[in-house]
């Protein structure tokens, strides 16, 4: 039986998360997650059934949601957004930006209009969702947390990923810097980055020698899987178990960084 | 899916410098999350308060105090045998014994060195040596070792700490390469600036204090409380996936150094 202690350090009973990418696999585990430990999730994306799934995940589990669209390289999307889930339930405690895309395209390849699609999803969107979403927590006081999903790519080189490592480094480098700027105002900015967990984004660039690469320097010797993200959610999420945490990179890779150079 | 537990009941934690300061309040924290505990300090006579303290929240716990000097292998290799025997299984270890000798640089001698180097990181790692094999055994463990800001940063005056600290995020990773293959995850809880008996001294100069707090983004040092959702987070399944890792809880002085305005007031 979880003690008084756990459930005051992890609860987030009365808090309404936004988790745009919530769509998504890895996104979707880490709203699951949230849902689990008592927040009310917005699953913000593009596919309403994807979400349909997970929220069925999540009502059965005695949670609540809901599923908002949105475009999140568009400003005016993001504005609905956050309109919509204040209408909805009055209030924004917690904001997860994991929306993204990732090309293999050869280097000498990549083309203008891929490099900015990249960047409009991956960084632009992160960058217009902290400043949308950041202006009301600023402006109604609220401790909020925002948790930017970074990448392992954006910490060390990986080979064939060339624009999506930019766009993840610019996500860690803007997650630090709003951390200095709004921690006075008690928001904490903190990255999760995971490590290699298979999901839509990289499953077309995991071929078996990559797969092999990647093994033989992660310490646990395995991948991730998307549910093990979610402690380090809740432990960023929370006011009071997160309570000084601001302006880490959380690395959830099974020991991958610690083992490459 | 159900999510994961940071709940510890029916764990067994293996915890050094449990006598006062950070480490007594880790041995109060894991005992709230249902551990039972070995805890250790150079002597047992040192560790009846926080016994006490354990005793007081009425969980429950199984307590075993024990002496062990981490500067002295024999004292190491008899405290973790006796605390295996006891239990018959560690599933935690948290490497907390440390200490200090703040001095400018030009006036550490080879013994202030010594005496930091080998408490900090040789007693870390041997700690580490004498309990890992009861956790490869059972396929399974949880690593802490208890870094600071230190790691990362230098600051004037803790040279020797400095290094300790450094070696003990680098050792960090390697035992996490070494021993992940067994379900051992290494990782270290580096706290920022928090208040103990170590530097309580400093605490008492209200400049000082000031000064520090206009170089913390949160605006305030570390309450002991703050520590507590992390240490939960890496001795529990939440962290599964997690090793290797130094995670700083700093009030975010690893990202600003220098606030450009004041902090308003919460």
């Amino acid at each position: 039986m979880p003690s008084y202690l756990i459930h005051d350090l992890f609860d987030l009973t009365g808090q309404v998360a936004v988790i745009i990418g919530g769509t998504g696999e890895l996104c979707g585990a880490m709203a699951e997650g949230l849902a689990g430990a008592g927040a009310t999730v917005v699953l913000a994306g593009r596919s309403e059934e994807k979400a349909a799934a997970r929220l069925a995940k999540i009502t059965a589990a005695g949670g609540q949601g809901c599923f908002l669209p949105v475009e999140a390289s568009s400003r005016t999307s993001l504005e609905t957004l956050k309109q919509e889930t204040l209408d909805k339930y009055g209030r924004i405690d917690i904001l997860v930006n994991g929306a993204g895309a990732n090309s293999p395209t050869p280097f000498l390849e990549i083309t203008d209009e891929e490099f900015e699609r990249l960047f409009n999803i991956n960084t632009t969107a992160v960058f217009m969702a902290c400043q949308i979403f950041g202006e009301y927590f600023v402006k109604e006081n609220i401790p909020a947390a925002i948790i930017n999903v970074g990448s392992m790519s954006g910490l060390i080189p990986l080979s064939r990923v060339f624009t999506y490592s930019m766009t993840k480094a610019a996500v860690h480098n803007l997650s630090r810097n709003l951390a200095r700027e709004w921690a006075p105002l008690g928001i904490r900015v903190n990255t999760l980055v995971p490590g290699f967990f298979p999901a839509e984004q990289n499953r077309k660039v995991l071929n078996p020698e990559r797969v092999e690469n990647i093994l033989r320097h992660t310490a646990a010797k395995r991948f991730g899987e998307a549910h093990e993200l979610i402690g380090a959610t809740l432990l960023l999420a929370s006011r009071k178990a997160g309570s000084f945490l601001n302006g880490i990179e959380m690395v959830v890779d099974g020991g991958y960084s610690a083992m490459t150079i | 899916m159900p999510n994961p537990t940071f709940d510890l009941t029916g764990k067994t934690a293996f915890l050094t410098g449990a006598s006062r300061g950070l480490g007594k309040g880790f041995a109060l924290t894991l005992a709230r999350a249902g551990c039972d505990l070995a805890i250790t300090a150079r002597s047992v006579e040192d560790l009846a308060e926080t016994v006490a303290a354990i005793e007081a929240l009425g969980v429950g716990n199984k307590v075993l105090p024990l002496a062990l000097d981490v500067r002295d292998y024999d004292s190491i290799r008899t405290a973790t045998s006796q605390a295996a025997a006891h239990f018959g299984k560690i599933d935690i270890l948290v490497n907390n014994a440390g200490c200090n000798r703040r001095k400018p640089a030009l006036d550490v001698t080879w013994d202030d060195w010594n005496t930091v180097l080998d408490t900090n990181l040789r007693g870390t790692f041997f700690v580490a040596q004498a309990i890992a094999p009861h956790m490869i055994s059972a396929g399974r463990g949880r690593i802490i070792n208890i870094g600071s800001v230190t790691c990362v940063a230098g600051y004037a005056g803790l040279a020797p700490y400095g290094a300790s600290r450094g070696g003990v995020k680098q050792l960090t990773m390697s035992l996490a390469s070494d021993w992940g293959p067994h379900g051992i995850t290494v990782n270290c809880l580096a706290p920022g600036w928090f208040k103990t008996a170590q530097n309580a001294v400093l605490y008492d100069n209200e400049e000082w204090v000031e000064y520090l707090c206009e170089r913390i983004p949160l605006g305030r040092p570390g309450q002991p409380g703050d520590l507590d959702g992390t240490l939960l987070f890496l001795a529990s399944d939440a962290s599964a996936y997690v090793t290797g890792q130094t995670i700083l809880v700093d009030g975010g002085i690893s990202v600003g150094q220098v606030t450009a305005l004041p902090a308003p007031k919460p």
